[in-house]
């Protein structure tokens, strides 16, 4: 069955039609959630309401746009709620390791470029270093790079030309990398190293 | 725009396969003589290695996606216990007028002028209601459809939302077979209100029956007064399914990240929070708010043959911020 058929079921209301486009878009979401909030508690929390909003709201999508663009324009909205929720939060963050839970404060010193990037901490280095770049650019990275939408999906959701979309990405792109060898979290080429070492970064 | 800002371009177009031929040349060209370049490519690319490691879905996360969507569900669909009559409209409006003033209770301010609703999703549920002769049987429609509900936050938070729809709005039509054996379930008119109002929960500060506000108890708050006449679609069973709630004085302005009112249930299940109050057969829960209280705490209900419904405009604040959410439990009404 394909997505538009599945649309039109779930607009009017067949719940088992909706599960359908979950399964179709819940990775996606889940992995935009993820690398925004940099928990995966959080990250479900929000993937949850994602879905939630989307089947509240669905009989009124109308399909002038296509589905992902509005279900990922929700996920982003989301996204910035959570985000400065999270700011207004204290200084601790739960740290949640597969089962483990620990709590310590925020690192304040980034690790030297031969300090190994755990894997464990991966989502939260992503995630500290996203808020780090505008909310402009780091949009456009999590539309790209972990919803994997296309140039005229983004244009559609963020309201900007194709044209904006690829400049955009290409100063969002510029500006994470700039913040990741700050924090020592890219396996430096050697280029990198030297421009690093130049005082670039 | 500068050479290297072009160079730079290209060599992010180049991750995401967009260049043409004629760039791709260009870009291999300068690659070959542009260590800086080469270098931002490779971390360019690592960098997308990394956004896309390890981000597989929890197990039982789609679980826990439909059974909240079912939950929700179920509440939509809460179902009248008498058949659906069809009052003329302005006996429905002075119906709907005298509930609300019952909802507000003793020693509450009027505040006809004062009310704000914008609760988008559930607007769009009371509008399906209302141009029919089903009717669904949630609380707030009352106050929304007697004309008190403001139009202008709900047009605001449409256009946040970034995709006005101008269009009629297709009002749900959940059949009896799709509601888990339900009898009647909401039935979908057609109706032609601003679509704005449904599609602002799309929105990410509209949606989740948490941004209503009663502005009417908020002093200094912005009131909004229904826009015209047209909005006053009181249900028809609305005398018949509302309970006479009255919130405690104590309770009045608590923000609250969901209130919930059981009713029809004879004897109280053991509930999982601080009871705060007990009165007129009422009894207040405070619980915790998080997803798993929430919903085992209506499952509880549930299976105490109580029916839950969602309850607003009663002087609570709603803020999806808060720490908790409040339970109405009555056993004697």
């Amino acid at each position: 069955m394909d997505e538009k058929h599945i649309l039109t079921r779930a607009r009017r209301g067949d719940v088992d039609a909706f599960e359908e486009l979950v399964r179709l878009y819940e990775k996606r979401v889940y992995a935009v959630a993820l690398r925004s909030s940099g928990c995966p508690e959080d990250a479900a929390d929000i993937v949850q309401e994602v879905f939630l909003r989307a089947w509240r709201s669905i009989e009124s999508f109308r399909g002038d746009s296509g589905f992902s663009t509005w279900l990922f324009r929700i996920t982003m909205n989301l996204c910035v709620d959570h985000a400065r929720h999270k700011h207004a939060q204290p200084q601790t963050q739960p740290i949640v390791v597969g089962e483990e839970e620990t709590e310590r404060p925020i690192r304040d010193t980034a690790p030297t470029p031969e300090e190994h990037l755990d894997n464990r901490e991966l989502g939260r280095e992503l995630a500290a270093a996203l808020e780090e770049i505008s909310e402009e650019h780091r949009r456009i990275v999590l539309l790209r790079d972990v919803s994997g939408l296309s140039y005229t999906e983004i244009a559609e959701i963020l309201e900007i030309s194709e044209g904006t979309v690829k400049s955009r990405l290409s100063r969002a792109r510029i500006a994470l990398r700039k913040v990741l060898l700050r924090r020592g979290n890219l396996l430096l080429s050697a280029a990198s190293n030297q421009l690093k070492g130049g005082g670039d970064a | 725009m500068s050479d290297e800002e072009y160079f730079e371009q290209l060599v992010s177009s180049s991750l995401d396969g967009t260049l043409t031929e004629s760039e791709r040349e260009k870009l291999d060209a300068h690659l070959a003589e542009c260590p800086s370049c080469a270098a931002l490519k490779q971390d360019l690319e690592q960098m997308r290695a990394l956004f896309a490691a390890e981000a597989e879905l929890p197990a039982g996360l789609h679980d826990s996606i439909m059974q909240r969507v079912r939950q929700e569900e179920r509440l939509r669909v809460v179902q009248p216990e008498k058949p659906v009559r069809r009052l003329p409209v302005l006996t429905m409006v002075a119906a709907a007028a005298v509930v609300v003033l019952v909802v507000l209770g003793g020693g509450l301010m009027p505040a006809f002028s004062t009310v704000s609703s914008t609760n988008a999703a559930d607007t769009a549920t009371a509008d399906a209601g209302a141009g029919s002769d089903g009717a669904g049987q949630m609380i707030r429609s009352a106050a929304e459809d007697a004309g008190l509900a403001g139009g202008g936050e709900e047009a605001a938070a449409a256009e946040e939302s970034g995709q006005p729809e101008n269009g009629a709005v297709q009002p749900r039509v959940t059949a009896p077979e799709e509601s888990d054996g339900s009898t009647a379930g909401q039935s979908g008119g057609t109706q032609a209100s601003g679509g704005e109002t449904t599609d602002a929960a799309a929105d990410g500060s509209a949606a989740d029956g948490q941004s209503k506000v009663w502005a009417g108890l908020q002093p200094g708050t912005q009131a909004e007064t229904g826009d015209s006449g047209q909005n006053a679609h009181p249900e028809a069973t609305l005398a018949d399914a509302l309970p006479s709630i009255t919130i405690p004085d104590a309770l009045r302005g608590s923000h609250v990240a969901h209130s919930y009112l059981a009713t029809g249930g004879a004897e109280m299940p053991d509930i999982n929070g601080d009871l705060l109050y007990t009165g007129d057969g009422v009894s207040w829960f405070s619980l915790e708010n998080s997803m798993t209280t929430l919903q085992e705490t209506l499952q509880t209900l549930e299976n105490a043959g109580f029916t839950v419904t969602t309850l607003d405009e009663v002087g609570l604040i709603l803020d999806s911020k808060a720490t908790t959410w409040l339970l109405a439990v009555a056993t004697g009404v």
